[in-house]
């Protein structure tokens, strides 16, 4: 399959070469061309030097370009102070192109080009170009500033303990989050650009000694295929770079957060950062990757267990509880309390269809809210939110229509599939309960432990880039358990997973902690000179950490 | 699918086996134990665990002997290819036969305790065709998709077989050692048939990448399924005496039912175990299942398993509603494994390894 990727890579790949003219009119005139009615281009000629005999021309683009920088550090300095000091002329009209770039722009990041067709890129991109007469090079001057959208916390993804700062919709301010995160050389950004005709900045983001190899190769050859006129968000990207277009369950992971995305470059996997956006999509991502907050490695692991726990329990009742009471209901009223069944029957007496139908009218009215709520301005959600509770909860009970145990089941359901952490992985068991309704409704709970079945048969079947979508729980390592459903106490997770940190296992080494779990004692270099003041008759106390076998003995002597 | 591609652990090997062996025999199991020896029928089920145990190494030897080959090609190497032909005919024939049995049972159990209006042409289709989409998956969904399921049926398993622990009278299970050696030996062919499901690897062998581990996990996971039989059967045995279990068709369930729960949300355990029991019962038949259609892949050499699966499930189904009720299905079934059954997991391994040893074919190895 592989194999067929690369062979169908884009061809548009070369460039088309448009070559520099010494005679800056017909640049001008080509350029000119080219933003035929594009008003938010700026572009001057001015001229240089103290007879004003050197001609040269900027241009970029109203807005994308940091103004300021253009006069301070461009014109200032060509069309003004230049005139100021008068060098030899004949050395100036030799080397007027390296005095210019070398001497003069005061500007720090500068490329020197031939090629027309980049300069229009560039221009595009933000950047400025400097034509100059005579030349048949050009140069480009980053420039690019514009406003920004301040850092705040994403509105999605918030956790009561971590960091408050998300990703915003420029990419250098994203790749410079993830840098303040990771101050290593060998977090490699990668950069290239998608997008026949939005020409999107892309960066895919990596450890480069810890990464998954075949994953990293695998990603760059499914990029390379993309050939599409614009990537406006990452779902063009995760769409078009997943495994099985047809799997209900999302296989690539997304996320406003840079701790989180820094947290997954530390295990082994590839983050694509795509601008304008501030989704920063994760690969390989699995199952057990849906089910995980970035504030389970924040918190103590008690607590993370504690919440993993009910998240899992979470995502069984959003998927099952309907169908669940569909079946009994139905078909095996024995197996609840009898004075329970009773009053189930009782308080269905009134209501005119199967259950079925009544449990299926309820939530898709409840799907009809949600949706209706995510439209409406805030101002009138609150509306939303009494018209919902009152005529669907109350009326619809006190009219016969539903029974009141169907209202508690699908309120239930909502608010447990709200407590699953990945909104797309939510949305997943959100179709499959329909599924799951409809097969108890004909086959009680058989049906649907068969639907469950067929969900454990799928999530079993499909990958992620060649890892697993079960991963670390079907890898049948006990090592990789150890994260999962449960999270082990901090200093046990001394390993990366299996699936992604193959080559640099190691992630913790924690000294305080020897073979067996138990904690050593660890004493400073200080601590150690009095001790030693204290016993002297020469007990090892603990120096190197290395020797945690020892110290051990000798901290419970010097007691 | 060959074995160059696909490649699991001896733990997930062990995985598979453990739940393809406990499946619809467990039902059946205390009544069959003591029918034989009484109250001794926990010696039977260590004695067969033993033995199971002697087999499966038998079969590990042959398959070190021949590290990258199924009992398909090993045998023609062995024993020539009509014989070899033969032997795969009758696997096919053993699986397809077995998985019938088992869907037919499966079908009674499910309508008696759970769906008794619904027809059961309607469960057993449904479950062949959930069955289908197992087998489409591959092998090395397959595995995984045990190594998930494993954890939801042992768990809720055992918490429902502990729950009726208070009440049982262990004095049921007196008094011991009465039964002659002579009848335990006669009785242990029968109660080994409870462990059919093992003779996978004789397909499976060659996937695992970890060999050296094989023998190891393989003594291991016989002993933890004989460990869940010896506990089930002790329970049940200590539950209802030795006169009631013999007129019970399914002893365990009929246990289970017994159990209430007073004052929790679940009033009756016996329709939520019967849910966990379907898998129980989809793993044991995914096996058989796939072993089918995986050996018509081997004796074609092809890779068509998906084909050759929904190609035997009208084979299945058809023949899983031949019996007109369940003593007919317990007495053909009776019948069937104790000639089918003795020749697939007792003669044929034994006599493979026998010609492998006097003919001298294979490479030499530890195992």
């Amino acid at each position: 399959m592989s194999m067929r990727i690369i062979k169908k890579k884009r061809k548009s790949k070369e460039k088309e070469f448009i070559p520099v003219s010494t005679k800056i009119d017909e640049n001008i005139e080509t350029l000119d061309n080219i933003f035929k009615d594009c008003t938010d281009i700026v572009a001057r000629e001015f001229r240089v030097g103290v007879e004003q005999n050197h001609r040269m021309y900027v241009a970029y683009v109203d807005g994308l370009a940091d103004r300021t920088l253009v006069h301070d550090h461009i014109l200032r300095p060509l069309a003004l102070e230049a005139r100021l000091i008068a060098p030899d002329p004949g050395v100036v009209k030799r080397k007027l192109f390296e005095l210019t770039s070398e001497g003069t722009l005061s500007a720090s990041d500068i490329k020197e080009k031939d090629n027309l067709d980049e300069a229009v890129l560039a221009i595009l991109s933000g950047d400025t170009i400097l034509l100059i007469d005579g030349v048949s090079e050009f140069i480009i001057i980053s420039t690019r500033g514009w406003p920004l959208r301040g850092l705040s916390e994403p509105p999605g993804e918030t956790v009561i303990r971590g960091p408050r700062e998300g990703f915003i919709e420029t990419f250098r301010v994203n790749t410079v989050l993830l840098r303040r995160k990771i101050r290593d050389p060998k977090l490699k950004i990668k950069g290239m650009q998608l997008g026949e005709r939005s020409k999107t900045d892309i960066g895919i983001a990596y450890m480069e000694d810890i990464v998954n190899e075949k994953v990293l190769k695998e990603l760059e050859n499914r990029l390379e295929t993309i050939d599409i006129d614009g990537i406006l968000e990452s779902g063009y990207v995760e769409q078009l770079i997943e495994d099985n277009w047809f799997s209900l369950f999302p296989q690539v992971q997304y996320t406003e957060r840079p701790d989180l995305v820094a947290a997954a470059l530390l295990q082994g996997k590839v983050a694509i950062i795509i601008d304008n956006t501030p989704m920063t999509l994760i690969v390989p991502a699995t199952f057990n990757d849906f089910m995980q907050s970035p504030e389970d490695y924040y918190e103590r692991w008690w607590i993370a267990n504690l919440i993993r726990w009910i998240r899992l329990f979470a995502l069984i009742i959003s998927f099952t509880l309907p169908a669940i009471y569909i079946a009994i209901a139905s078909y095996h009223p024995g197996i609840i309390p009898t004075s329970l069944a009773i009053f189930l029957a009782g308080t269905r007496e009134t209501v005119p269809f199967p259950v079925f139908v009544e449990a299926l009218v309820m939530e898709i009215t409840f799907e009809l809210l949600r949706e209706a709520g995510v439209r409406l301005p805030s101002q009138i959600g609150a509306t939303i939110g009494i018209v919902g509770s009152l005529i669907i909860g109350q009326a619809a009970v006190e009219a016969g229509l539903v029974s009141p145990i169907m209202v508690i089941i699908v309120a239930l359901t909502a608010i447990s599939s709200f407590a699953v952490p990945s909104y797309n992985l939510n949305i997943s068991f959100r179709l499959l309960r329909f599924v799951a309704m409809l097969a108890a409704s004909f086959l009680g709970l058989y049906g649907l432990v068969l639907v469950v079945i067929a969900t454990l048969i799928h999530l079993s079947t499909i990958n992620s880039f060649g890892v697993p979508y079960l991963a670390p729980i079907v890898s049948g390592k006990m090592s990789d358990l150890k994260d999962t459903v449960v999270k082990a106490p901090f200093p046990n997770l001394k390993s990366r997973n299996s699936f992604t940190g193959e080559k640099d296992k190691k992630r913790l080494k924690d000294w305080r902690v020897d073979k067996n779990g138990k904690t050593v004692k660890v004493v400073s270099d200080e601590e150690e000179n009095s001790q030693d003041i204290q016993a002297k008759e020469g007990i090892k106390t603990l120096k190197k950490p290395k020797k945690v076998g020892e110290t051990k003995k000798g901290g419970e002597k010097d007691e | 699918m060959n074995s160059e591609e696909v490649k699991i652990s001896a733990f997930q090997l062990g995985i598979l086996i453990i739940v393809a062996v406990v499946g619809v025999g467990i039902l059946t199991l205390p009544r069959n134990v003591v029918e034989i020896a009484e109250t001794d029928g926990w010696i039977l089920i260590l004695a067969a665990g033993a033995i199971t145990i002697g087999i499966s190494l038998v079969i590990n030897t042959l398959a070190n002997k021949f590290p990258n080959e199924t009992i398909i090609e090993y045998s023609r190497d062995l024993v020539g290819y009509p014989l070899a032909l033969l032997i795969g005919i009758i696997l096919i024939l053993y699986y397809v036969i077995f998985a019938a049995f088992s869907v037919r049972i499966f079908g009674e159990v499910l309508k008696m305790y759970l769906l008794p209006k619904t027809p059961i042409e309607v469960i057993n289709i449904t479950f062949l065709i959930t069955l289908i989409y197992l087998i489409r998956s591959g092998f090395e969904g397959i595995v995984r998709f045990y190594e998930i399921i494993i954890l939801i049926m042992f768990i809720p398993y055992f918490i429902a077989l502990f729950t009726g622990t208070a009440n049982l009278d262990y004095s049921n299970l007196l008094p011991a050692f009465q039964t002659s050696p002579k009848v335990i030996l006669i009785g242990i062919l029968q109660i080994v048939f409870s462990f059919m499901g093992f003779e996978a690897i004789f397909l499976f062998i060659p996937f695992v990448s970890d060999k050296k581990n094989m023998k190891k996990t393989l003594i291991i996971v016989i002993s933890i399924i004989t460990l869940i039989y010896l506990i089930s059967t002790i329970i049940v045995i200590a539950s209802f005496g030795k006169h009631e279990i013999k007129i019970l068709i399914w002893p365990l369930m009929a246990y289970i039912k017994s159990i209430q729960v007073p004052g929790a949300f679940i009033e009756q355990l016996e329709g939520v175990i019967m849910t966990i029991w379907v898998l129980f019962i989809f793993t044991t038949l995914g096996t058989m299942y796939f072993s089918s259609a995986f050996i018509l892949t081997r004796l074609t050499k092809t890779k068509e398993h998906k084909i050759f699966g929904v190609a035997l499930l009208p084979i299945i189904y058809i023949l899983s509603l031949q019996p007109d009720n369940v003593a007919q299905i317990y007495d053909w079934l009776g019948a069937f494994s104790m000639y089918a059954g003795t020749l697939v997991v007792i003669i044929i391994p034994i006599l493979l390894l026998v010609i492998a040893k006097i003919r001298k074919k294979g490479v030499k190895s530890n195992g």
